[in-house]
Formats: C-alpha cells, structure tokens, sequence
C-alpha cells in the first residue's frame, strides 16, 4: 500500500489524533464537551473543527484539491482561532502538528524509512499549509480591526452624513476578498 | 533537529522532537487558574467625571492592567456589606445562592463559552465567583470546611477575577431557559456589577451613556438642539427617496402619544434608516405623537448598572409623559428597554395612574397587557393595524430582501414578544426564512455585545460571543440565500453588522420598521425607486440602477 492509500484508509484515527491534540489548547472539560455534543449549532466550534479535519487531512494526502478544498477548511478553523486567546503561533500551530499526527499513527508503516519520499512530499504539503495559514489568520486579525473602524464610522453615520453629503464611501471591510468564496446562495436572488 | 538535514533525507524524519512542544493549559482546578487581563477581553475603566457626575463613589483614573486599583482601604468590608444588604433585600439573590446543584444544565449554553471555551464562561461557574464568596461568609459549611465546600476567601484578586467574567456576561438570560431551577445568572452578574461599582469600578462604556442620559436625556449626550437637527435631517431624506413630506413633531404638549426609542436609532447605521421608518410610518396613519428632548432614550444602561440607576434613568420617561399630557407611551425598537418596562417599570416608578390604557387611534385594539405600565412596543402597534387592514402594503418592494429574524433577548425572554415581529415581518417581505430552532425565540443566541460590551476595544471578546448567532446566520444565507438580517434592538443593530461581516459577510442588518417602510405605499409618494439607505429599493436587477 502507498502512503496516500494507508492515510485514507486510517483518515479517522488520523484525524481523531489531530483533534485532541487542537482541542487540548482549550481544556480538559471544555474539549469533552466540544467532542460530546453533535449539534452544529449548540457546539459550533465542535462541528466546525470535526468537519474540517478530515477535508485538510485528505487534501494533504494528495488528491490535487489542495487549494480550494484546504483554504476554506483552513479559514474555518483558523477564523475561529484568531479570535479566541491564543498567541499567533498557537492558533496555528495545529498544522504543523498534523506532522507528529501522522508519524504517530502510522509509526508501524514509517518504521526504517518506509515511504520517506512520499512522506517528504506530505510534509511539504503540511508546511504549504502552515504558510497558508499565516495568511488566513493575518487576514482575519486585519478584518478585526477594520470591523472595529467601520463600527466607530457606524456609530456616528448621521453625523457623517451630513457633514459629507449622502456619499459616504462605504465600510472598507465590504471590499475584503474573502479567502473562500461566499456561498453562490448569497448572491442568487 | 540539526539544521543541516534537508527533507529529502532519511534522517530528516527520524527527529521526532520536532516541534514536541506541549500546547496544553495546565489542568488546574478554576480557583487555582489566575486571571490574566488580556487585551480584547476586557473594556476600559470608567472615567472619573462619568462616577462624579452621578455621585457613585471612588472615582479616579485606573486601568484594569493597573496592577493597584485604588480601592478604598476598607474595600473588603464594603463588599461584604454590600452582599449582606442585597441578601437581605433580593430574596431571589439568595436564593440563587443557595440552590444550585452544579448539574451543568446550563454549562454550555453561554455564547461566550460555546465561542471561546473558557470555563469561567460557563454560567455555573461565572456564578461560583460570587457564590463561593457568599458561601465563605455567610454560610456555616463555608465557615468550617472552606475550599471542600466550595467557598474561598475575598481577595484582590476576587475583584479583578469579577470584574473580568462579570463584563463577560451580556445578562442575556440564555442560560436561565435550561436551568431547572430557573436560577438567572443575569441577576447575578447584576449583583456582582453593583458590588463592584460600590468600589469604584466600572467599565466607561457603560458609565458614560449612564451619566450622559442623566445629563441629557439619552445615552449619546444628544442636546435637544442636535436632537432636532437630527430628526429634521431624516426628513428631508425620508422626503428625498418618497416625495412625502413628514412632521417632526417635538415636545408637543397634548399629543397623544409619546414616542420614546434607543438614541442609537439617531446617530448609528443602519438604526436610522428604522427611524426613519418610524416616522413615515407615524405620518403615514396620521399618529398624533410626539418625540422628546428629555425622555429621548428607550435603551437605560442603568440596567447594566445598579437598580437604582436604572431606577433614576427611567423615572425620565414617566415624567416627561406627565409634562407634556399624553395619553399613553409607545416604544421603539429597542432591546433592553424592554425588560426594565416589562419587568421593573411598573414597580419601580408605576402605577402611572396619570396615563390611560393604550388604544390604537386607528383600529381601536386596546392593549390590555399594559393597561399597567401604559406603554406599547412598536411591534405590537404595527402587528395590530396590518391585522386590521390599515397599512397599504407592497411586499414585492423587499423582494430582493431574503429576510431571517433575530430574537433580541430581552424583547424575547424578557417579554415574550415572539410572533409579533414575525407577523409584521412576513406581511412587508415574502422570503422569510427561520434560522434553526435552537438558536431561535426563547433559545436564541445573543449578539455578543448586550448588557454594556458593544464597545470596540473588547471586539474579539464579542466576535467569540457572537459566533453561535453569526454561525446559524450562516446556515440560513449557505441554505436560503438570506442577505438580510432583521433585529428589533439597537444593540444588535449596531453589533450584529459586525458580526455578520465576520462570520455571515454579505448579510446585512436591519430593523424591522425599515423593511415596513419600504413595503409601505404612502399617500402622495413619488416613484419609490430608492430606499432610505439611497440604495436601489427592488435591488440593482431592475433597472433602477
Ligand atoms: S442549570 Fe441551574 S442548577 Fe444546574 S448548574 Fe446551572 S445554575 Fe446550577
Ligand atoms: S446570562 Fe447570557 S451571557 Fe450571562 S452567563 Fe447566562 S448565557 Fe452567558
């Protein structure tokens, strides 16, 4: 069996070992409750994390999707991170982690240097990623303190107005190009 | 690992040390884990003009990084004191002491845990913070057997750990829907903000609406001057986009109707383009109403404050009903408001003998629920005349408007007030779509910035608290295409713009009355080609644009 086949077929113990290793940042009882309750809405981040880790896990397995598939999962999860309170390096240190997760999991069949070129080509994947979520989480941090802008500008739009005229130029955050397209429902009428 | 091993060599994947670094928090009980004031979690201090100008004591210049808060030297017995008079006083405050059984109904309900995942953001634990003080002191158990029953010592520390989570909670009352014993940690974060307020400590956010509204009549220190320069202002752009000329009625002695709404619908957007729908709405039935320079705030951050703030902030809206010889009161669309009416008005500065049971001059409903408190939601009066057939309606001008409701809390929990809204909504637009029915009415989630937190110095704080709501707006825009997001709270008006833009972007906020002005087809109107936010009323496909 190749790499990739091992890495689908032991995708849920993979990601089953990722998540506890991201959900670690947040507690014991907090991860329990995240890992315990299924509803995408009463445990948003839960379902958030769950769903999206097996989309990262397969998209460095190598299947060619890498970029669309693993940059929205990425912002999905780091959109999250990037608001909670973690150090830069922490919010995104999950990814790299997926290194350890696979050496871990797999240790049997990487045993004396099985596979190591394609391993290589995984890890080169893993620090694509990891660079691609420097991106996501800097652009989220920005987002924030735009939002925080265009909420002050809000506040006082009647005033705005009229010392400028109805021609307010609308709130910077509308022209943030988001890293994943919206969802095509947004824009259909 | 050695630098000079590359990845295409064998060796380079024998060095499992690689990034062995343990991430993990360490797993400390919650009364061992310090609190760290960490920037975007916390709002800014009081200033001291806003404590003096309402005599709240120790006002003075501090910041919550400060590592000496300046508090009386005699703070410890203050606090104390101040538990044992509200003990006293607040037989729901006891109780809510007493009777927890920690079974974790409510551990994760919070927007603010289920966001963030800290545990003193849990409800049961928030409230621990005061309760294991309360059980230190004024418990026998807590007295002998101290930290085995729960109970701690009142330090420093205490204080700043309260000031912390106690300005991390949006007093939203979520958490209360699946207590079995219906404990309110609203309450109790109310108690621990007016003991903390008896030291001195208060959050500026929230301090200077408080003193600004004592001083002016509304939260943003609106003078009556600018207030009508405001509302003028707004018609002449109600009259710009519909060709109808509206009144701006003001102080009228003798109108029949007071309207009092948030000051955030003057000045914010997109709260304006609501008042501006109240007012075309008014002229277009023929209301005699009027606003006023000093009852000109709905919303009363004395709520967020201390009982008798919100006490001294109310008793504005009696008063000036009085003067001016109305007959009754209407409110706007404001969230909060409505719990201080609903649950604290009548007592607190009722019965208002001096007023008469609401009536709707046009359909004659009498609004028997207040013929206490004298004083209707606007939800409530429009709901009743589209029922009665008195508003000509156009729907089809919001069609390019796919429409969900959010259930402000307190209009929701507070007052019940559930299919109004949705009534008046469904009669203006015709792509209506529920978010999921968890997150909804009486379980809805909150904006995340309620209760004093909508400032901005806080806004990861916020954009955490506000991920449950941003994350259900997202389900429905993914599932039904929902670009507009309708809310009858200025809070949230002001603060789920932002939380959409984080986590729903292209879902955009608005107030319910906005949507009933565009559907409204007023008498004299001129071709309705614009909205009143001047953009393409039916959208950019219909060649308006
Ligand atoms: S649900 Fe009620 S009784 Fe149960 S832990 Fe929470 S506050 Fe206590
Ligand atoms: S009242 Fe709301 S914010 Fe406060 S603890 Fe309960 S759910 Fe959380």
């Amino acid at each position: 069996m190749t790499l990739r086949e091992f890495m689908v077929q032991r995708q849920p113990a993979l990601c089953e070992r990722w998540l506890d290793l991201l959900l670690a940042d947040y507690g014991e009882e907090t991860a329990a409750n995240w890992r315990r309750e299924r509803d995408p809405f009463a445990n948003p981040i839960g379902h958030t994390f769950t769903t999206e880790a097996p989309r990262l896990v397969e998209a460095v397995s190598g299947d060619g999707k890498f970029d669309t598939v693993a940059a929205a999962a990425l912002e999905a999860i780091i959109k999250i991170r990037s608001v909670q309170e973690l150090a830069p390096s922490r919010a995104i240190a999950f990814v790299y982690m997926l290194r350890d997760v696979i050496r871990g999991e797999l240790g049997t069949e990487l045993a004396r240097g099985a596979h190591a070129t394609a391993l290589a080509t995984v890890d080169r994947r893993i620090e694509r990623l990891a660079l691609l979520a420097f991106d996501v989480y800097v652009r989220c941090r920005e987002q924030v303190f735009r939002l925080r802008q265009d909420e002050l500008k809000r506040s006082v739009a009647s005033l705005l107005r009229r010392w400028h005229g109805s021609e307010l130029p609308e709130p910077a955050s509308e022209e943030v190009v988001h890293l994943s397209p919206p969802p095509n429902h947004a824009v259909r009428r | 690992m050695s630098e000079d091993l590359k990845p295409d060599q064998l060796e380079y994947y024998k060095q499992e040390s690689l990034l062995k670094v343990d991430y993990r928090p360490p797993a400390t009980d919650w009364m061992q884990t310090p609190t760290a004031m960490r920037p975007g979690a916390f709002i800014y201090s009081a200033k001291p003009k806003n404590i003096e100008y309402i005599d709240f004591p120790n006002a003075r210049n501090w910041a919550p990084i400060d590592e000496d808060w300046k508090l009386p030297t005699n703070w410890k017995e203050i606090v104390i004191q101040g538990i044992r008079e509200r003990l006293d006083k607040y037989r729901s405050f006891k109780v809510f002491m007493d009777i927890c059984v920690r079974c974790g109904a409510c551990a994760d309900k919070c927007h603010f845990y289920i966001g963030g995942g800290d545990p003193k953001n849990m409800p049961v634990l928030r409230a621990e913070l005061l309760r294991s003080i309360y059980r230190n002191d004024f418990t026998t158990a807590g007295k002998l057997l101290g930290r085995m029953v729960g109970a701690r010592p009142l330090t420093i520390d205490v204080i700043k750990e309260w000031f912390f989570y106690f300005y991390q909670c949006t007093e939203c009352r979520r958490c209360s829907v699946f207590c079995p014993y219906g404990i309110d940690t609203a309450e109790i974060t109310m108690m621990a903000r007016e003991l903390l307020h008896l030291l001195g400590i208060g959050v500026n956010w929230i301090m200077e609406p408080v003193a600004s509204c004592y001083r002016t009549g509304n939260h943003l220190g609106i003078q009556p001057h600018g207030l009508k320069d405001t509302l003028e202002f707004f018609a002449e752009d109600i009259e710009e986009v519909t060709g109808v000329k509206v009144e701006v009625p003001m102080n009228k002695k003798g109108a029949e109707v007071l309207f009092v709404t948030p000051s955030g619908d003057f000045l914010a957007d997109p709260g304006t383009y609501t008042a501006m729908g109240y007012m075309a709405l008014f002229h277009e039935i023929g209301l005699d109403y009027t606003f006023s320079t000093y009852a000109s705030e709905g919303g009363n951050f004395g709520l967020f404050t201390s009982a008798d703030m919100m006490k001294r902030l109310n008793s504005k809206i009696y008063a000036e009903a009085k003067r001016l010889g109305v007959k009754w009161i209407m409110g706007g669309e404001c969230g909060h408001m409505w719990r201080v009416l609903h649950q604290y008005m009548d007592t607190m500065n009722g019965p208002a003998d001096f007023l008469e049971v609401p009536v709707s001059p046009m359909t004659g409903t009498r609004f028997e629920h207040a013929r206490s408190t004298k004083m209707i939601h606007i939800a409530e009066f429009t709901a009743d005349l589209i029922k009665h057939g008195k508003l000509k309606l156009d729907p089809s001008r919001n069609d390019c408007r796919r429409v969900t409701f959010h259930d402000s809390c307190n209009p929701s929990r507070a007052m019940g007030m559930l299919e109004e809204p949705r009534y008046v909504l469904k009669n203006v637009c015709r792509n209506f779509f529920e978010m999921p029915p968890n997150t909804i009415r009486e379980q809805t989630f909150c904006c995340g910035g309620g209760a004093g937190l909508g400032t901005d110095e806080n806004m990861e704080m916020r954009l955490r608290g506000g991920l449950p709501r941003g994350n259900a707006v997202r389900h429905v825009q993914e599932k039904h295409g929902v670009n507009q997001l309708a809310a009858c709270c200025a809070i949230d008006r002001a603060t789920l713009t932002t939380v959409c833009d984080f986590w729903a972007p292209g879902v955009k906020v608005t107030g319910i009355t906005e949507l009933v002005a565009n559907a409204l087809v007023m008498k004299g109107e001129g071709d309705r080609k614009l909205n009143f936010r001047k953009e393409p009323m039916r959208g950019e496909e219909d060649g308006h644009v």
